[in-house]
C-alpha cells in the first residue's frame, strides 16, 4: 500500500508541475501573439460576442424602459431622427424635416428606398402606424407631444400635427430609451398587448434567433441603405462589418469578467466596479466607463413625514452627498458630485442652478430645520434594494447621515421587483433610492412627475414644467428649466440627486476596433481585428 | 408489485396538489408582477396598471389558480409572459442542459465516491480513512459554486484549457457539448461525492462485519470478491438511496452552479423566474420538477428489489 501511495503522490506531484509548466507556456504563447500581430489588422465579417448582464424582456423598444432592449434593438430598429454625441437631433430614416412657423405641424420626409429586414420598402403607413403606437405606449411621448397624431401626406411624407406649440419635440422622437423604433405597418397591427413577437426593422442587423436565457443573435443585413454622412455616434453612416452579433446573456458578473479575460467574449457589459484596476492595467482589454445616471433619495410627498418641506430641507441639508457615494461606488471614477438635474453632458439643459444647496453637509443647520418642522421621531421607511449593491450600500450610509441628525431609520429591503411595485403604494414607504437615467427633457425628468413614484404634485413645479413646455424658445425654456431647478434645491426638495455615477463595460482592443459608446454600445462600423 | 407502483403513483396527486397550491399562494403572495418588470425600472404607473390588466394579472387569485389548474389538466401549463411561448417549450428547452450537466456529475460523484469510500471502509481506522473522511467533510462543507471559481480561475482563465462559462447543445458536436459541463460537473459532482463516499463507508462498515462475510473469507475466497461481489452488493442499498436523492436535486436544478457557469438549465429558470415575475414559468417549472424528484425516488425504490433479492421476496410476500 505505501508502495501506491508513493506512485499515488507521484502522479499528483507530477501534474502540479505540469500544470505550473502550462501556465507558464500559455502566458508566453499570448505575448508571441502579440508581438507577431503588430498592427491590428481589420477583418472582414466573423462573429462578435458580447456579454451582457440581463436578458431583455423582449425586443420591442417601444414598450419597455429596460437598458437590455435599448442596447440591442437598437441595431436592429431605426428612428425617424437620432442624436449626435452632442445631444443634437440628427435625421435618420428622414430625410429632412420642418417645423410651420406656428409649431403645431412639423413635417418629415422620409428617405426612399429604405427595406425593412422582411424585404418591403418602409413607406408613410409604416412610420405612420409606428409612430401613433408609440404615442400610446410611452408615457414620456405623450407628455411631451400631447395629443398629438402621425398622418400619411403621401407615399414619402408624414406630418405630425400637435393641439399647442411646445418645445423638445424632435428630441423627444430621436430620444434612446423607449424609443420610437419604425416597423412594418402589418406586425404593428398583429401586436399583442406585451410586445411585438416579429423583430423586422431597418437598422444594418437583423434579427435572427433568440434562444431564452441563452443568446440573441443579429446578423448583418446586406440590403441596408446607410445615411450619406459622417457616422457620428446614432447618426451617420452606419455598416455592418462583422456577420453577426452574439448577445450572450451572462447574469454573473464574474463570470463576465473571467470570459472577457479569456477572449471568450470581446465585449462584456457592467463589470463589477472592484475589477476597474485590473482592466485598466490590462494591455488587452479596455474599459469603457459611462454615465449610468443619477444616483437619487427620492421623498413620498404624498403620505408620511415626508410631506412636510422643512423636513426634506433638513436632510438635503445634512447629508454629506460625498460620502453617500464612496459608499455606494468606491472608486472616484464611478463617480462625480454634481448638482444638474439634467447632466453636464446634455449641454444643451445643464445648469448648476441651486448648487449652494447641494452637498451642504451642515449637521447643525439640518437640526436647525428638523426642529422647525413637524418631525415627532417616526420611524422613517427606505425602500432599497441588494440586487443593485450600490442602492443598498448607499441606503445604508444615507440612514447613518440621517441619525446623525436625529431621523430614526428603518430600511426596507426588498427584492427590485418588489421594491418597483411597493413604491407605487404610497402608505408603503417614505424614500426610496434609485438612479435616474439621462432623459432628453428637463420636462420628462421621472421624479418631477406628478405621477410617479414619490408624487411631487406640487402648483409651482407644475407651473415650471407648463412654462418650460410652452416656451417661445429654447432661450426661454432653459431659463424656466433654471428657475425650476433652483426652486427644487431650494424650497420643494421633491428629491435628492446625490451624484451621478458611472458603471463600466470592457472591450477586448485587440481583438476589435471602431465600436464607440453613446447612450449605449453602438456596435455597427465594429469589426473584429484578428 | 403492479399495485405498489400504481398507489405510489396515485399517492403523487395530493402532493402535486399540494404543492401546486403553496406555489402558487407564495408568487401571488409576493409583491411585484410581470408587467412592471416588462416595461422596465422607469415605466410609469399608468402603463404597468394597462399592461396588468391586458395581461389578466388583476383578476382574483383563486380565478387565476382555477383557471391555471384547468390548463394544466387538458396539459396546458400555460404561456410564459417572457419567452413568448408555452411553458412547457420553455421547460424543455431548460431541460437539456441540466440533464446532462446531472448526469456528468453524478457520473463523477460516482467514480470519486465509491473508491473512495470503499478504500476508507476497507482501511477503516487508519490514516487512509481519516485521510478520506476528511476530504469529504471538506467536499461537503465547500458550496459547490465556490469551487467552481476556483476551478474558472485554474482551468479557464489560467491554464485556458476550457471555457469559461457557456453551454453548446449536444447537436454542436460531444466535445463542444462536454467541454463547457466539465468545470460545473466537477464542482456539483466532488459535493455530491462527499455524501456518496460516506454512505458508502459507513454502509461497507457494517455489512463487512456481518456473518457471511467472515463465512466467505473462511471459505478462502478472494478478497477483491469479497468487496465487490459480497460487501458492496450487500451494502448497495442505502448508497442507491444517497444517490438516487443527490440525482434527484441535480435534475431540479443546481441554481447557484449553472448561474456562475452561465448554463441555461431548469435552475436559472426558476431563478430567472422569480426574479421576473413570471408565473407561469415558475409554476409550471415546480410542479415539474415535483414530479421528477418523486418519479425518481419511486425508480430507487423498485431498483431495490433488483439489486437485493430479498427486498423482492418480502415485498411479495
Amino acid at each position: 500500500m505505501t508502495k501506491r501511495f508513493k506512485k499515488l503522490s507521484w502522479l499528483i506531484t507530477c501534474l502540479l508541475l505540469l500544470s505550473m509548466a502550462l501556465i507558464g507556456c500559455s502566458s508566453d504563447s499570448d505575448k508571441q501573439t502579440k508581438s507577431a500581430s503588430g498592427e491590428a489588422v481589420t477583418k472582414k465579417g466573423g462573429d462578435l460576442h458580447v456579454a451582457i448582464d440581463a436578458q431583455p424582456p423582449t425586443l420591442d423598444p417601444q414598450i419597455s424602459t429596460t437598458t437590455a432592449t435599448k442596447e440591442i434593438a437598437r441595431h436592429i430598429f431605426e428612428t425617424l431622427l437620432v442624436l449626435n454625441p452632442d445631444y443634437e437631433v440628427q435625421p435618420m430614416l428622414a430625410e429632412s424635416y420642418d417645423v410651420s412657423e406656428d409649431g403645431l405641424t412639423y413635417t418629415f420626409k422620409l428617405r426612399q428606398g429604405v427595406k425593412f429586414h422582411n424585404g418591403k420598402e418602409m413607406t408613410a403607413e409604416d412610420v405612420v402606424a409606428s409612430m401613433n403606437r408609440w404615442l400610446t405606449k410611452s408615457t414620456r411621448a405623450a407628455n411631451a407631444i400631447g395629443k398629438g397624431q402621425f398622418e400619411e401626406v403621401d407615399k414619402y411624407t408624414v406630418q405630425l400635427k400637435i393641439e399647442k406649440p411646445t418645445i423638445g419635440v424632435l428630441d423627444v422622437i430621436a430620444s434612446t430609451n423607449q424609443f420610437a423604433g419604425i416597423m412594418p405597418k402589418e406586425i404593428i397591427d398583429n401586436a399583442p398587448k406585451d410586445g411585438i413577437t416579429e423583430i423586422v426593422g431597418t437598422g444594418p442587423f437583423k434579427f435572427v434567433e433568440w434562444k431564452p436565457d441563452q443568446y440573441i443573435k443579429v446578423a448583418k443585413y446586406d440590403d441596408y441603405k446607410p445615411v450619406d454622412a459622417p457616422s457620428d455616434g446614432l447618426a451617420g453612416k452606419k455598416e455592418a462589418l462583422v456577420d453577426n452579433i452574439i448577445f450572450e446573456v451572462v447574469t454573473d458578473g464574474s463570470t463576465r469578467l473571467g470570459g472577457i479575460t479569456t477572449g471568450q467574449y470581446q465585449i462584456a457589459y457592467q463589470i463589477p466596479s472592484d475589477n476597474y484596476e485590473q482592466i485598466s492595467s490590462s494591455s488587452d482589454m479596455k474599459p469603457i466607463l459611462n454615465l449610468y445616471g443619477g444616483l437619487s433619495f427620492v421623498f413620498n410627498k404624498k403620505q408620511g413625514p415626508f410631506t412636510d418641506e422643512k423636513l426634506r430641507q433638513a436632510v438635503n441639508t445634512g447629508i454629506n452627498n460625498k460620502d453617500v457615494l464612496i459608499g455606494a461606488f468606491g472608486n472616484k471614477k464611478f463617480y462625480r458630485l454634481d448638482n444638474g438635474l439634467m447632466y453636464k453632458d446634455q449641454k444643451k439643459w445643464y445648469t448648476d442652478a441651486g448648487k449652494e444647496y447641494y452637498n451642504q453637509n451642515d449637521k447643525e443647520k439640518a437640526k436647525q430645520l428638523l426642529s422647525e418642522s413637524g418631525y415627532k421621531g417616526e420611524e422613517i421607511r427606505i425602500l432599497t434594494t441588494r440586487d443593485y449593491e450600490y442602492s443598498y450600500n448607499s441606503a445604508v450610509v444615507m440612514k447613518e447621515e440621517l441619525e446623525k441628525i436625529g431621523i430614526k431609520v428603518k430600511l426596507d429591503v426588498v427584492d427590485w421587483a418588489t421594491l418597483t411595485s411597493k413604491r407605487n403604494d404610497p402608505a408603503a414607504w417614505d424614500a426610496f433610492i434609485t438612479g435616474f437615467s439621462p432623459v432628453s427633457l428637463p420636462t420628462q425628468t421621472l421624479p418631477l412627475d406628478p405621477n410617479y413614484a414619490g408624487w411631487p404634485a406640487d402648483e409651482k413645479l407644475q407651473q415650471f414644467t407648463e412654462q418650460i413646455r410652452t416656451a417661445a424658445s429654447d432661450k426661454d425654456a432653459y431659463a424656466k428649466w433654471e428657475e425650476m431647478q433652483e426652486y427644487a434645491w431650494k424650497e420643494y426638495v421633491p428629491y435628492i440627486k446625490i451624484g451621478d455615477y458611472y458603471t463600466f463595460h470592457v472591450y477586448r482592443n485587440n481583438e476589435i476596433k471602431g465600436n464607440t459608446y453613446f447612450e449605449g454600445m453602438i456596435l455597427w462600423n465594429t469589426s473584429l481585428t484578428k | 408489485m403492479k399495485s405498489y407502483i400504481l398507489k405510489r403513483i396515485l399517492s403523487l396527486i395530493p402532493v402535486l396538489l399540494i404543492v401546486s397550491i403553496v406555489v402558487f399562494m407564495i408568487i401571488h403572495l409576493t409583491p411585484g408582477d410581470p408587467a412592471a418588470v416588462i416595461l422596465g425600472p422607469e415605466a410609469s404607473h399608468e402603463d404597468v396598471k394597462q399592461l396588468q390588466e391586458e395581461l389578466g394579472l388583476n383578476d382574483p387569485v383563486y380565478q387565476q389558480y382555477f383557471h391555471w389548474v384547468e390548463g394544466v389538466f387538458q396539459g396546458n401549463l400555460g404561456d410564459s409572459f417572457f419567452m413568448d411561448k408555452p411553458v412547457t417549450e420553455a421547460i424543455l428547452e431548460h431541460l437539456g442542459p441540466t440533464i446532462s450537466l446531472a448526469i456528468l456529475s453524478q457520473i463523477t460523484a460516482i467514480l470519486i465516491a465509491l473508491p473512495l469510500g470503499i478504500m476508507a471502509a476497507r482501511k477503516r481506522g487508519t490514516a487512509t480513512d481519516q485521510t478520506f473522511m476528511g476530504l469529504s467533510l471538506l467536499g461537503i462543507s465547500i458550496p459547490h459554486f465556490l469551487f467552481g471559481l476556483f476551478l474558472i480561475i485554474i482551468l479557464a482563465i489560467n491554464l485556458r484549457w476550457l471555457p469559461v462559462a457557456g453551454y453548446k447543445p449536444l447537436s454542436a458536436g460531444f466535445w463542444e457539448h462536454i467541454k463547457y459541463l466539465i468545470m460545473p460537473a466537477i464542482a456539483l459532482g466532488t459535493g455530491q461525492a462527499a455524501l456518496i463516499a460516506r454512505m458508502t463507508r459507513s454502509s461497507m462498515v457494517e455489512t463487512l462485519n456481518l456473518n457471511f462475510i467472515k463465512t466467505a473469507r473462511s471459505k478462502g475466497l478472494h478478497e477483491r470478491k469479497v468487496i465487490y461481489k459480497h460487501t458492496l452488493r450487500n451494502a448497495f442499498i442505502p448508497i442507491l438511496t444517497v444517490i438516487g436523492q443527490t440525482f434527484g436535486t441535480l435534475v431540479a436544478g443546481a441554481a447557484v452552479t449553472e448561474t456562475v457557469f452561465n448554463i441555461p438549465g431548469i435552475g436559472q429558470l426558476i431563478i430567472n423566474s422569480v426574479e421576473r415575475r413570471d408565473y407561469m414559468v415558475i409554476q409550471g417549472t415546480v410542479l415539474m420538477v415535483t414530479l421528477t424528484y418523486v418519479l425518481i425516488n419511486l425508480l430507487v425504490d423498485l431498483l431495490y428489489g433488483v439489486i437485493d433479492p430479498r427486498v423482492r421476496l418480502k415485498k411479495e410476500s
